[in-house]
């Protein structure tokens, strides 16, 4: 047959017996030949097409002794439709599925190869228009399908998908700001934020996967994952701080304290999602592979990547760490920030 | 002594009754009173020849109806039935003709000719498959022919009322795997009239896709003293979707008509009445 998914291509005459003229069949006969011109793809090609058009040069065929040169459409408008009525009564059901009962829509089925859904994304437009011209003033051509769907629900998943991490990532940041109440540090808490985000991404990439449903709900769960170590990370690392003044005691502590917590939770997390590597589906296989990845690298972030940027984002805290040590000492504040 | 044949009596009453429960649906699968019933249907009077003029009207699920006219004649040749058919209406395939030959013998296929007026030519045509749609609607080939008795088992389910009507409600099950295969179902209900032996509701159960067959007729009159169905109407329903439907009904109906013999021929398929 050539091809596991299909395309159909659904002709609407909006007239009862429509099929009936042998003008419309002759070019339900043409139309393989006008898609197979509209696909060029080196990945793509036509395999198998059926339509009411093959049936109907088969009947007529079978009733001219099954000489090989009547494999054709008749000419005259009745024998269509008395060869029709004739293959109706002979009890198959085969009609139902290439025509409607009124006989005014055809359906033509064809097989193409099982490719990445946006590949056939492309075609699909052109292809209409192609077939809307060719038909133009007899009938309505839609392209749908198997792939066609795939491709649109693909699109459409995708645009919704990056517009919800659009969102995501606007409210989190707006509730980091919030949360920390320093609107320069909360900005900066969304790189440890996205860092395991866009490494998985790129992990996705790297091990040429397929960017489907699966892999793309990564992302968001990743993001939760990464904004709740990330949370826990600044909550106490400001609090320390408050206390100590000192960037590095106060990520010691953190990282003694909560990070121990941090640590167990991914690893619990992490552990749970490579499970799906056991799966026989290759898509879970990626999900959990992809999804136990970025928890590690949402840790990662904030364990090697959160202190660096909190030393860098207080650097005046630094110096009064220095003060205070000169303070210690009996030096007078001002001295030392002259000095 | 009374006391004894009594007591021998009991004795006799008690394994009476215990001996259906010795072999549970062996011999007790048909019951007599049942067999009786269907084949009085089956003798039934159906008249030696008949014609009439047959509108189909096939309504699919959207109710969107196609209408077409058959001018039929039917003539019994000993047990076997000939039916010879023309399309009226519509104006596509008017003319196109049906010859068949139905034969009682069930290791005979029937034999089946058709003829297309755009090409002026009759073709024979298989028809192994008696499961199939008539002529595109919900009857099957088999609808169309008389059951054979001896093909089933039946059982009385009770008795009731339909329109006033008095019933018995009869459970048929196909004996063999071919028989299923050859009517395609696999269990009909039916609800014979006791006054005069016609079936006036079935409800048959499809072999594939677990679909519904409810026949209804909506018309019964006697006609030349015969009893005619003049409307009929079989649905298709999946659960309770109707899938399709198709109405019968039959005007001018008339029977014993001193039809030739030579009727029933290709000859008179090819050249028309």
């Amino acid at each position: 047959m050539r091809g596991a998914s299909n395309l159909e291509i659904v002709i609407d005459t909006a007239k009862v017996n429509g099929l009936y003229e042998p003008e419309i069949l002759d070019l339900l006969e043409a139309t393989p030949a006008v898609i197979e011109k509209n696909i060029n793809h080196p990945a793509l090609y036509i395999g198998k097409t059926l339509s009411l058009a093959d049936m109907v040069k088969e009947i007529n065929q079978a009733l001219h002794a099954n000489d090989p040169e009547y494999y054709r459409i008749p000419r005259d408008k009745a024998l269509i439709a008395q060869e029709l009525l004739l293959f109706e009564n002979s009890g198959s059901d085969d009609l139902e599925d290439m025509v409607d009962s009124q006989f005014s829509k055809a359906r033509i089925m064809v097989k193409i190869p099982w490719q990445d859904a946006y590949i056939y994304g492309e075609f699909l437009k052109p292809l209409e228009r192609a077939l809307n011209e060719m038909y133009a003033g007899k009938a309505q051509v839609t392209v749908t399908g198997l792939s066609p769907m795939f491709s649109s629900t693909l699109a459409a998943t995708i645009l919704s998908a990056a517009q919800s991490y659009l969102i995501a990532v606007v409210a989190i940041t707006l509730m980091m700001i919030l949360l920390i109440g320093d609107f320069k540090l909360g900005l900066i808490a969304m790189i440890p934020n996205l860092t395991p985000i866009v490494m998985a991404l790129a992990m996705i990439k790297i091990l040429g996967m397929p960017l489907d449903m699966f892999t793309m709900l990564t992302g968001s769960i990743a993001l939760g994952l990464a904004v709740d170590d990330t949370i826990h990370f600044m909550h106490n690392f400001r609090r320390y701080h408050h206390e100590e003044g000192d960037v590095p005691e106060a990520v010691r502590q953190t990282l003694l304290g909560t990070g121990r917590a941090m640590l167990a939770t991914t690893i619990v997390l992490s552990t749970g999602f490579f499970i799906f590597m056991f799966a026989e589906m290759h898509n879970l296989i990626n999900f959990g592979l992809i999804t136990g990845f970025a928890i590690i690298m949402a840790l990662l972030a904030d364990f090697l990547l959160a202190p660096a940027l909190m030393a860098l984002a207080h650097p005046k805290v630094m110096e009064d760490d220095g003060t205070d040590w000169r303070a210690e000492n009996g030096l007078p504040k001002e001295v030392a920030q002259d000095a | 002594m009374n006391m004894i044949k009594t007591l021998a009596g009991g004795a006799m009453v008690a394994l009476l009754g215990a001996l259906p429960m010795a072999f549970p649906g062996a011999a007790w699968a048909d019951d007599a009173k049942a067999r009786e019933i269907m084949q009085k249907v089956e003798d039934r009077d159906e008249g030696d020849n008949m014609i009439s003029e047959m509108q189909m009207t096939l309504i699919d699920k959207s109710g969107s109806k196609r209408i077409r006219r058959i001018k039929s004649f039917t003539k019994f040749f000993g047990e076997d039935r000939y039916r010879l058919m023309f399309f009226l209406h519509p104006a596509d395939v008017k003319d196109t003709g049906f010859l068949t030959y139905d034969y009682d013998a069930p290791e005979k296929s029937d034999d089946q000719w058709l003829y297309l007026p755009a090409l002026r030519k009759s073709k024979r045509i298989a028809t192994e498959d008696k499961s199939g749609s008539f002529m595109g609607s919900d009857f099957t080939y088999y609808d169309m022919t008389r059951r054979v008795t001896s093909d089933y088992d039946y059982k009385l389910l009770k008795e009731d009322t339909v329109n006033g009507a008095k019933v018995w409600i009869i459970e048929s099950i196909p004996r063999r795997k071919e028989i299923v295969d050859e009517s395609g179902y696999t269990k009909s209900v039916v609800f014979v009239r006791q006054d005069n032996y016609m079936v006036i509701r079935g409800v048959h159960w499809l072999k594939d896709g677990g679909r519904l067959r409810y026949q209804e007729v909506m018309d019964l009159k006697q006609i030349e003293g015969i009893w005619t169905a003049l409307e009929i109407h079989m649905t298709t329903k999946a659960g309770k979707v109707v899938t399709h439907k198709t109405e019968l009904k039959f005007d001018d109906v008339k029977f014993n008509q001193n039809l030739a013999d030579d009727m029933f021929t290709v000859r008179v398929l090819e050249k028309g009445l």
